[in-house]
């Protein structure tokens, strides 16, 4: 892995996980599901971003990785699923 | 075959996103929704272009600093969006 | 978030459905007279707001279940007494604001923001707005 690919690797983890405390304030404020999920996969994804530095061929990933990117984001269209079904909110 | 689905599924949630939040934009013009909607265009990009790398194009061919690049700009502009308008 | 002192039910109810002090004052406004209906310009008139911010309002509360907006055109709004089983809510939701002002007013305020709240709607892919 390059330099600068390892560079690009902490711009992601960090802002991701910066974002999913973003969003872990925001569910605070207003128990919104929706912002939870958000702050859950942003920081699942902000750790397994993490994952390529200690793999082999980091550009082919490894399914594992994603795997977890998936759950991920099925959070986020399950709690859209849920806002979306659940009566007034 | 299962990776193939991954990736593409991972590719439609950012889209279902990313409209989601242009649309919402496109109606109140709340910044935030331009940061975030911008956001989960350049992961939708980034997701694709995993797909492409991983399944269509050959071996010799790397896109991973093009998909790392685009996730690496679409989440600086999110966490710069939930700065700048988040409150 | 200040919540001590409030009782369970009264903060739930603004936590979940209302958005500010404005949204509270115009419900409280239209639950004093539930048979009333008004347009958007008399309750702009009643709340000292413009007429759009008086619709957004309206189609807030009306988002909740809280208000219904006639099919008329210029459409009319009129307090929806059927949310609150039994009528036992409001009066106890009037008290705790006409008693407890400060401590409301600090936890709407406290609220998230207008960007936070549209991001959390955006993702309401059925629209009821008015």
């Amino acid at each position: 892995m390059s330099m600068f690919e390892g560079f690009l690797i902490g711009v992601i983890v960090a802002a991701s996980l910066a974002s999913a405390l973003f969003f872990l304030k925001f569910w605070k404020h207003t128990r919104d599901g929706l912002f939870l999920a958000f702050s859950a996969a942003f920081f699942i994804e902000g750790v397994n971003r993490m994952g390529p530095l200690f793999i082999e061929r980091p550009n082919e990933g490894s399914p594992a990785i994603y795997v977890v990117r998936l759950l991920a984001f099925v959070l986020i269209l399950a709690a859209i699923v849920r806002k979306n079904r659940a009566p007034a909110h | 075959m299962g990776a193939a689905t991954v990736y593409v599924l991972g590719t439609l949630t950012t889209l279902l996103c990313a409209v989601l939040l242009m649309r919402a934009y496109a109606r109140v013009r709340q910044r935030l929704l331009l940061w975030s909607g911008i956001c989960f265009v350049g992961l939708t990009l980034s997701n694709a272009l995993v797909f492409v790398d991983l399944i269509l194009l050959p071996t010799e061919v790397s896109l991973y600093v093009a998909r790392l690049g685009t996730a690496a700009v679409s989440m600086s502009l999110l966490l710069f969006g939930l700065i700048w308008e988040g409150e | 978030m200040e919540a001590e002192g409030l009782s369970e039910d009264v903060l739930r109810f603004l936590l979940d459905r209302i958005e500010s002090v404005p949204h509270l004052e115009a419900l409280l406004l239209m639950w004093q007279s539930p048979q009333a209906s008004w347009t958007r310009e008399e309750m702009a008139t009643r709340l000292y707001v413009a007429p759009e911010a008086a619709a957004q309002l309206m189609g807030d509360l009306a988002r909740h279940g809280l208000v219904t907006v006639g099919a008329e055109s210029p459409p009319v709004y009129r307090y929806a007494a059927e949310w609150d089983e039994g009528g036992l809510l409001m009066p106890k939701i009037a008290a705790t604001y006409s008693r407890q002002l400060v401590r409301v007013a600090q936890l709407l305020h406290s609220k998230a923001s207008p960007g936070v709240r549209e991001f959390a709607r955006a993702f309401q892919i059925k629209k009821d707005r008015s």
